[in-house]
């Protein structure tokens, strides 16, 4: 949304006085904030499902049968010795087999966890990496790099990068929006940092919207006033701030002026978005839920309904993957709650049209061990499943292997900066040479590491 | 067009002056530090061809070029390359010269290729005879520029206050200033500035970035995010200010106060500044791997805050632009070894030494390790009150008449007899009538007069709808017999009826030990070990005093067991405890009787003398006193416990530090390093033998050796008075920082900082007094837009306030405003469920009442992972990281936020009734709320289009007088019932409308 006004600032050109040139520039429609796309972009927009608390590969997207052969053995040393380890740290090692079956789907026959029927679906229509892998093992700082691309905190968020680069398509809306939903399991915190704009200007951080409440903070008009009052209210201030222009020449006047008829439009086009009536009767039954109910099927519809209206970077959270303790009904429960969501969106997408220029990727900070903690499973890094959908992907595909336990990479890794150089692409963006000047560097979402495009995936 | 013309501009005006001569500092450095150090630098991992041009006799014996012979210089030809092999910088490192800086290059050549030190690394020296004035001045006269006339009385008026103070000007100090400015502008001007600079809220606003840049909050900050109470390390900081405490002594106070030979107890609260850093009680977490988080950034925030350097770079691998190592990484990260912590605080993790001498010492320990309980100077002087209260009643105590001698005969016969006696009996152990009673928390003692009691003088009231508890310290543990078992005595109210009450004992710190009757109500411990929450039984019959008795053994207390603290834990209901003891055969241990005295019983010729003072503990009178004592000191130690703490810094063994191969934790093959500065930058040799200190860290921080320490401040104060640094970049003033637009005004502040005692208030007043400060910030549409930045100086800046100052500036003009300096966080109106997403506990804010509503923007309660949403939207950082530049962002979710916050609306309605309530009341409304909030008169145009506002909104209101209640009972405060609530309703409008200005917000 804010992007005309941080051109300036980022190229550092004042825009003289309040003319009448500035002035229709500012409110323009359509510039980036950032540098121009040098790729050409195959997505427009990005929809990342973020399975917070790291769901289990082994019984979602990576089966591994000599697993289930070895379930309450020993897990054989030449695995584990001298890798680090979460709470499972220092005590005997046991292997877990699956704890739910795998059937085979689509055309492709690619196998997916029998708890996940709906995403199975679309089998042809995803590609699976069994290989990513990611450098810490706790849930916070694991999300921090997820997100991030860095294990500091207070870099910019993947959605904020991608924000400065493309700027915002919606005249009213935020272009980073998050939504999150919890259930299932052990409700990990997340903090606002996850999508935080780092050293980048503050306009382009997330905006949460609230299941409850105000969606966003502080749209809502104080009480005894009413939308024409507003209008009345913001008009005047606008009036007088205008008045101001020519006599200091403060170029952010121009600037304040338009924020304000932005957030005008957006007490109205927040409340239109999450009143779902345009909405079919087939489309909610899709979905499964009562729109705006805070589960994770209401936030896939209003991703949608975001997407549609032009916003940028969508992050759908869904809290509830943690499953240290009694995986095989905990598992079950979130990906129920998590799966007629997933499925809905691509179909819905894919019916309007959209999924050919929206990226989707579904997948958490990190995977699951192999080896049993009581009846559930302990934080893994070495190896763990997402999946991408949408334009320029191509369907059907795995790409990578893990080891006979799955456990480690034989094949193929793929690190998080892979995964965001991989996204950037697809949305026309260089990684190597789309930077932001910090501290005397040119800061990257890729960091300092060689960081490749996972070609074998696209389309 | 239009950017051709932005050219155009740049090129007739360059940022730096046209100068006949070519420096390596300012022109050729910042071309080879950014296109060529990453693989010819200092970093020898990533270098190329073995060749570096960052040394000069290096680059020349590599042939990088020859001095005065561009054309036979490799490096002229590989630049100028157009095979894609050949040309430097290669194609895939993305980096590109302009012709100009190939230019440059070629000509610096051709002049003989001299290097010089980079700028901020040569100690900072400065011309005599000049002022800030005439440095600025001459640099203006080579552009052909001169200074903007002076602002006006009101625009400078109001910048001083938002710079000095943050608080806005009344109307009637801009008034007395118009008036004293027209007789004499200087002597008016100084005047104010010696009044701001004297204000105690100086210290405020000077703090706003300081707290950022050591990254000062309310929380822990990492996964839970849970409250770590660290209030007084603010206060402390906003102390040093308004003190105006040398920077150099500000600097070792926070890095080493603990260190400083007889310690001041505020420099102990300063050295909290090591211990505020974002820690994790994640579960799972490894000590050593947060340890290792932890240190690194410590590095980056000390380093960053006070060295403007990006010596965090050097975690992985050497600098690669700067002469930094990853030796001096770790050398430095080795200084912080010694604070006594943990890495994981999540009951995994382990201190480096045991805290138990520190324990014995006194200090506290608490979830997040040792705390400071740091008292306001009033708690102070309750504390020395209930000191000299206790230490009379000790004199009282003394003077107790001693027994008569056959009472005293009888007594020891009685006592010999127990003594000799195997028969069980109640010993009490938590009673006033004990020699030395316990410490009750929270004190709850009620005595006979008022109360059912049991034994002695006081029983223990306890009230409470849910859960509440008392928890007892024995003055010393007391050891289980075999065989014992706890009694206590209870009295339950009939009409008050309670659902449980348990009994809990603490050894060694575990509390898993407990006995409850009645329903399984209390959490504590439920669903653990059978020991840890057994049921006795059901509840006793109420109305009377009852003796309930659990067996030690089945809350799994062994013979031998010490336990040093019982807690008294109800749910619902009103519930009178009173002796609590042990059933016990033990014959060594005789209610009321000390060791010693048991020992002096049982010898063959009892020593009256001494047993007659033991005698004296067990009569009435004696009893009465020490129930007194017993209850003052309950309540002195919850007046202690109400104190707000801060994380103390205590100096315990050093861990070892290794150097870690490309930061990582795991690796343990690197080389142990001792605490020293980074190499290039200290001049001194360390001292073989003698291992540095955090002491020493600051001190040569603070040397007058160290060129960056007073650079660093300098350019950041600067940069806070004019929008930007004179060096741009105010976290790295490193080679690839920006060479400084003025660096001899730079050096100038510098020198002229540590020239006068490190005084904060003397560079601040030497800026404030300064033509160049005092200009009009309206730049000439020609500045506009070639210098919109003001790199030039031929003019003030234009900047929005930061977040804590547009909250102040709404409440201090609406009259709100609780002016109270310093204290815990306070929490202003926040979103209902903003916190959701925080776990371990989960968490609900809690909102403030009363003045606690009001507090100045900086009070407000610091959650690192969700900061208040006002403060986020106006750029106020997380405080994860130090943070020395903030953004100055302009958004929607701004506007809505003064649009539509309830501080705002409530704020406006105040103003509103404010200006209704005074004399004039409606008369001159718009032109009387416009002087309150913009320091000057409206103009005709802004009357008119406000009245015009304001006349619609009457209308309005009077039409619906139910939307003018509904507008008036926005916030906490009441609206004054005596004021029309239409005409309120209406003002209130009127209000919000020049609350949202532009103007408002910003200072000019």
């Amino acid at each position: 949304m804010f992007h005309h006004t941080n051109r300036r600032t980022f190229l550092g050109h004042g825009l003289a006085g309040l003319g009448s040139i500035a002035l229709s520039r500012l409110l323009g429609a359509g510039l980036s904030a950032g540098p121009a796309p040098k790729l050409p972009p195959k997505v427009k927009r990005v929809i990342f499902l973020s399975m917070a608390g790291g769901p289990s590969h082994l019984e979602t997207f990576d089966f591994k049968p000599k697993l289930r052969e070895l379930h309450g053995k020993p897990m054989p040393e030449s695995f584990t010795k001298g890798q680090q380890l979460a709470q499972l740290q220092g005590k005997a090692l046991t292997c877990m087999g699956a704890q739910h079956d795998f059937s085979r789907h689509g055309k492709c026959g690619m196998e997916i966890g029998n708890i996940l029927p709906n995403i199975s679906k679309h089998a042809d229509e995803i590609a699976v990496i069994r290989s990513m892998h990611t450098k810490q093992i706790n849930h916070d700082p694991a999300h921090t790099f997820m997100n991030t691309g860095s294990i500091i905190p207070g870099r910019p968020s993947m959605g904020a990068w991608v924000l400065y680069g493309l700027g915002s398509e919606s005249q009213n809306l935020p272009g980073f929006v998050v939504l999150t939903s919890v259930g299932g399991g052990q409700a990990q915190p997340i903090s606002s940092r996850q999508w935080s704009s780092g050293f980048l200007p503050g306009h382009l951080q997330g905006v949460e919207f609230q299941s409850a409440g105000d969606p966003v903070h502080y749209v809502s008009t104080p009480p005894g006033n009413t939308r024409d009052s507003q209008q009345q209210l913001i008009q005047t201030v606008n009036r007088l701030n205008s008045l101001n222009a020519p006599r200091t020449r403060d170029p952010e006047i121009a600037t304040r002026i338009e924020q304000y008829e932005l957030a005008f439009r957006m007490q109205a086009s927040v409340p239109e978005l999450m009143t779902y009536q345009d909405e079919s009767k087939e489309t909610l039954e899709m979905y499964g839920c009562t729109p705006g109910d805070g589960t994770f099927a209401s936030n896939c519809l209003l991703a949608r309904r975001l997407a549609e209206r032009g916003v940028r970077f969508i992050q759908v959270y869904h809290r509830g993957w943690d499953h240290h303790g009694g995986i095989k009904n905990g598992i079950a429960t979130t990906a129920k709650l998590v799966d007629q969501g997933t499925s809905a969106l691509l179909t819905d997408l894919k019916q309007r049209g959209m999924l050919d220029d929206t990226l989707v990727v579904w997948g958490g900070e990190f995977g699951r061990t192999p080896m049993a903690q009581g009846d559930g499973r302990d934080h893994h890094i070495n190896a763990f499943s997402v999946f991408l959908a949408g334009g320029g992907i191509k369907g059907g595909v795995i790409h990578g292997e893990t080891d006979e336990l799955g456990y480690g990479i034989v094949r193929d890794p793929v690190s998080v900066h892979d995964l965001h150089a991989t996204l950037l692409h697809l949305l026309g963006l260089d990684h190597q040479s789309f930077t932001y000047r910090h501290q005397g560097l040119d800061q990257k979402l890729t960091g300092v590491e060689p960081a490749s495009v996972i070609k074998q995936i696209l389309a | 067009m239009f950017r051709s013309l932005i050219v155009l501009w740049t090129v007739t005006l360059p940022l730096h002056a046209q100068q006949p001569e070519i420096r390596y500092g300012r022109d050729i450095r910042p071309i080879l530090s950014d296109k060529c150090f990453f693989c010819h630098g200092p970093d020898p991992k990533t270098r190329e061809e073995d060749l570096r041009l960052d040394i000069r006799e290096e680059a020349i014996e590599g042939r990088a070029f020859v001095p005065g012979k561009p054309e036979k210089s490799r490096l002229i030809k590989l630049i100028n390359a157009t095979d894609e092999d050949d040309v430097m910088p290669p194609p895939e490192s993305h980096k590109f010269l302009t012709d100009k800086e190939k230019q440059l290059l070629h000509d610096w050549i051709k002049a003989g290729a001299e290097y010089e030190p980079h700028w901020a690394y040569a100690p900072p020296a400065r011309e005599s005879g000049q002022t800030i004035d005439t440095l600025v001045a001459r640099d203006l006269e080579t552009r052909k520029l001169v200074f903007s006339p002076p602002a006006d009385p009101s625009t400078l008026l109001r910048r001083l206050h938002f710079d000095v103070t943050g608080l806005p000007p009344t109307p009637a100090q801009v008034a007395a200033f118009h008036k004293t400015h027209a007789e004499n502008p200087e002597t008016a001007i100084r005047s104010a500035v010696d009044q701001l600079l004297a204000s105690p809220h100086f210290g405020e606003r000077m703090a706003l970035s300081w707290l950022d840049a050591v990254r000062y909050a309310d929380s822990v900050g990492y996964h839970g995010d849970q409250e770590r109470s660290a209030s007084p390390f603010r206060d402390y900081v906003i102390d040093a200010f308004n003190t105006d405490k040398p920077f150099d002594q500000f600097t070792i106070e926070q890095l080493a106060g603990d260190l400083l030979p007889d310690a001041t107890f505020q420099q102990r609260v300063a050295a909290a500044y090591n211990r505020i850093n974002q820690i994790s009680g994640e579960g799972g977490i490894q000590d050593a791997e947060y340890l290792a988080k932890y240190q690194a950034e410590r590095v980056r925030t000390t380093s960053s805050a006070w060295l403007g350097s990006t010596l965090a770079c050097s975690e992985c691998h050497d600098h690669k632009f700067d002469p930094f190592t990853a030796k001096d990484f770790y050398s430095f990260a080795a200084y912080f070894s010694d604070i006594l912590e943990k890495g994981a605080w999540n009951g995994d993790g382990s201190y480096q030494e045991d805290p138990a001498k520190w324990i014995a010492q006194g200090v506290e320990f608490g979830q997040w390790g040792p705390d400071l309980r740091v008292p306001t100077p009033e708690q102070n002087a309750s504390l020395q009150q209930f000191d000299v209260q206790i230490a009379a009643l000790r004199g009282e105590l003394n003077a107790t008449a001693l027994p008569d001698p056959q009472a005293l005969d009888a007594w020891i016969t009685e006592q010999k007899s127990l003594l000799a006696s195997t028969e069980t009996r109640d010993v009490p152990i938590l009673d006033e009538t004990l020699p030395e009673p316990a410490n009750i928390d929270p004190p709850s003692q009620v005595d006979a007069g008022s109360a059912p009691v049991q034994s002695g003088t006081h029983s223990r009231k306890q009230e409470n709808e849910g859960l509440v508890q008392h928890i007892a310290t024995l003055k010393k543990p007391v050891a289980i017999s075999e065989g014992d078992a706890f009694f206590l005595w209870v009295h339950l109210d009939p009409a008050k009826p309670t659902r449980a009450v348990m009994l809990q004992a603490n050894v060694n710190g575990d509390w898993s030990h407990r006995a409850y009757w009645g329903e399984a109500l209390i959490p504590y411990g439920k669903d653990t070990a059978a020991t840890a929450y057994h049921r006795v039984g059901d509840l006793p019959k109420s109305g009377e005093w009852v003796r309930l008795t659990v067996p030690a053994a089945s809350i799994g207390l062994a013979p031998g067991t010490m336990v040093g603290q019982l807690a008294c834990t109800q749910y619902g209901g009103l519930v009178y405890w009173d002796n609590v003891g042990l059933h016990t055969t033990d014959s060594g241990r005789l209610a009321h009787l000390p060791v010693e005295a048991i020992t002096l019983i049982k010898a063959e010729v009892p020593d009256k003398e001494k047993l007659a003072v033991f005698h004296r503990q067990s009569l009435p009178a004696w009893q009465k006193v020490s129930g007194d004592i017993a209850k003052l000191e309950g309540e002195r130690s919850a007046l202690l416990n109400s104190l707000p703490t801060v994380p103390a810094t205590i100096s315990a063994t050093p861990r070892p530090i290794r150097l870690l191969n490309r930061g990582d934790w795991q690796d343990k093959s690197g080389p142990i390093v001792d605490p020293a500065p980074p190499a290039f930058l200290s001049s001194a040799a360390v001292t073989p033998g003698t291992r540095q200190t955090r002491l020493d860290l600051a001190r040569w921080i603070v040397s007058r050796d160290n060129p960056l320490t007073a650079r660093v401040f300098a350019n950041r104060l600067w940069a806070r008075l004019f929008g930007v640094g004179l060096s741009k970049d105010t976290g790295d003033l490193g080679l690839q920082g920006e060479y400084p637009s003025h660096p001899e005004l730079l050096d100038w502040l510098a020198v002229e900082f540590m020239e006068n005692r490190w005084s904060t208030k003397h560079l601040m007043r030497a800026i404030l007094l300064s033509r160049t400060y005092q200009q009009a910030s309206t730049p000439t549409p020609g500045l506009a837009e070639s210098d919109p930045d003001n790199r030039l100086l031929a003019r003030q800046s234009q900047l929005r306030l930061p977040a804590e100052l547009i909250r102040d500036n709404a409440l201090a003009v609406s009259g709100l405003l609780n002016a109270g300096i310093g204290g815990p966080s306070a929490k202003p109106y926040q979103p209902p469920g903003y916190y959701r997403h925080l776990n371990f506990p989960p968490r609900e804010y809690q909102t403030d009442t009363g003045p606690l509503l009001y507090r100045r923007g900086l009070y407000t309660h610091w959650q690192r992972t969700f900061l208040h949403p006002m403060l986020r939207a106006f750029d106020a950082p997380s405080r994860e990281e130090c943070t020395t530049d903030r953004s100055s962002s302009n958004t929607p979710l701004q506007a809505l936020n003064q649009l539509n916050d309830p501080t705002f609306t409530e704020a406006a309605r105040a103003l509103a009734a404010r200006l209704l309530t005074e004399s004039e009341g409606e008369t001159n409304l718009v032109a009387r709320a416009w002087m309150q909030c913009l320091s000057r008169p409206p103009t005709a145009e802004e009357t008119r289009i406000l009245t015009e506002f304001h006349t619609k909104e009457l209308e309005r209101f009077t039409a619906t007088p139910a939307d003018a209640a509904a507008l008036l009972a926005v916030g906490a405060s009441p609206a004054p019932p005596e004021l029309p609530p239409v005409r309120l309703a209406a003002a209130t409008s009127l209000a919000r409308a020049i609350l949202n200005l532009h103007e408002t917000i910003t200072r000019y």
